[in-house]
């Protein structure tokens, strides 16, 4: 590079990447959901992660040294990361055909748009991260930057840490377990909520031995709002087929998991069924409840009766 | 389900009922004689194609896909 101005900062560049890099690291690790699984997957999400670091930290090192075409070009490599999103959302929806229970494309988009984010995040720090500790050498000098920049960059992984994934189900709605029952001869409940119409006497038998109800009763608007959404509900049943597992295969399609709403009063509580392969009542729950919220679905917000109800026993029992 | 039409749509249908009763319009019907018979036809082509049983509750059963 030709440099008419001051000379390249490479203490900063360094522990933009540095810490750019460390922030993913950080946000990589494996929860109960092992996404990505395999080290390749691993070192895929950290050498994107690198790419991202790079831009972030260079970013004003290039600029105080005059470089407005690299400051340019590196803004330019930003929209690449709206490419891995897209790739992300097609690999997910190829492998939907093949998959018992789908994850539905709101919870796809929302897997994908997380892996998008997440190097906005790296990019963030580094370019925080860097700017701090190119700020402390013009003001204080040499020793300055490392004590800034690392002192920063901390508290950057810090704050990344707290936005990184939005609130989970259960903070938004309460889960609770409930027998399974058939009315009406056929029609299959869980608690009060109707799910459907079951008309092999087989799969009605297997329901009531093996089978267990979920109820859930929303707790906030957004709750309310968002066990309205298909996508949501989806997202719940793929959550307990993944963790909890599901007593079904080809040829048994009464067996897939269903959430349906408590119709036809609407009063906005949601049932689920389930015939779980490992029938554990806590990590039934801790799955329900550990589902992301959505936010194609968080964005709504309704005043159910279920909700009222909740809300008035609960501020009327204080 | 692969090879399956569309969700919602009727793939067949087994009854009690007479051929005067229950006609198949698009989709097979089977008549049986007994509620065992209906039971066991019925899951049979529920296991071979993945498509689930509904009751109408007065003797004849819609396979439906999933």
């Amino acid at each position: 590079m030709s440099s008419q101005g001051p000379p390249i900062d490479w203490i900063s560049i360094g522990l933009g990447i540095g810490f750019g890099v460390l922030v993913r690291l950080i946000l990589l690790r494996k929860d109960y959901r092992h996404y990505p699984g395999y080290p390749a997957g691993t070192v895929g999400q950290v050498t994107v992660a690198f790419f991202a670091a790079v831009i972030g930290g260079a970013f004003f090192p290039a600029l105080v040294a005059k470089e407005y075409q690299a400051a340019t070009f590196l803004v330019l490599a930003a929209t690449q990361f709206t490419g891995l999103r897209k790739v992300e959302v097609a690999k997910l929806e190829s492998i939907e055909k093949l998959t018992l229970v789908q994850r539905g494309t709101s919870y796809i988009q929302g897997i994908a748009q997380e892996f998008e984010e997440r190097n906005y995040l790296v990019m963030g720090v580094a370019v925080v991260t860097a700017l701090a500790s190119s700020i402390a050498k013009t003001e204080f000098g040499d020793f300055w930057p490392w004590v800034v920049g690392g002192g920063i960059g901390i508290i950057a992984i810090i704050v990344a840490y707290f936005v990184k994934s939005g609130p989970e189900l259960g903070d938004v709605c309460t889960a609770e377990l409930v027998p399974l029952t058939f009315k009406e001869g056929s029609l299959l409940y869980a608690g009060p909520v109707m799910l459907m119409e079951v008309g092999l006497p087989k799969a009605r038998e297997r329901y009531v031995k093996d089978g267990v109800g979920i109820v859930l009763t929303p707790t906030t608007p957004r709750g309310a709002g968002a066990i309205w959404d298909l996508g949501q509900r989806q997202a719940i049943v793929y959550n307990l087929y993944e963790i909890i597992g599901t007593k079904t295969d080809i040829g048994y399609g009464e067996r897939i998991p269903i959430c349906r709403m408590d119709l036809p009063e609407g009063t906005g509580k949601a049932g689920i069924c389930l015939l779980p392969v490992a029938n554990d009542p806590d990590r039934i729950l801790e799955a329900v409840r550990r589902t992301p919220l959505l936010e194609t679905a968080k964005a709504h917000s309704v005043y159910s009766p279920a909700l009222i109800e909740w809300q008035h026993n609960h501020e009327g029992g204080k | 389900m692969a090879g399956l039409p569309e969700s919602g749509s009727i793939y067949a249908i087994v009854t009690l009922k007479s051929p005067q009763e229950v006609q198949g319009g698009v989709s097979p019907v089977f008549y049986v004689k007994t509620q065992q018979e209906q039971e066991h036809i019925a899951m049979w082509i529920a296991r071979i194609t993945g498509v689930a049983v509904h009751d109408l509750h007065d003797g004849t059963w819609l396979l439906i896909p999933v």
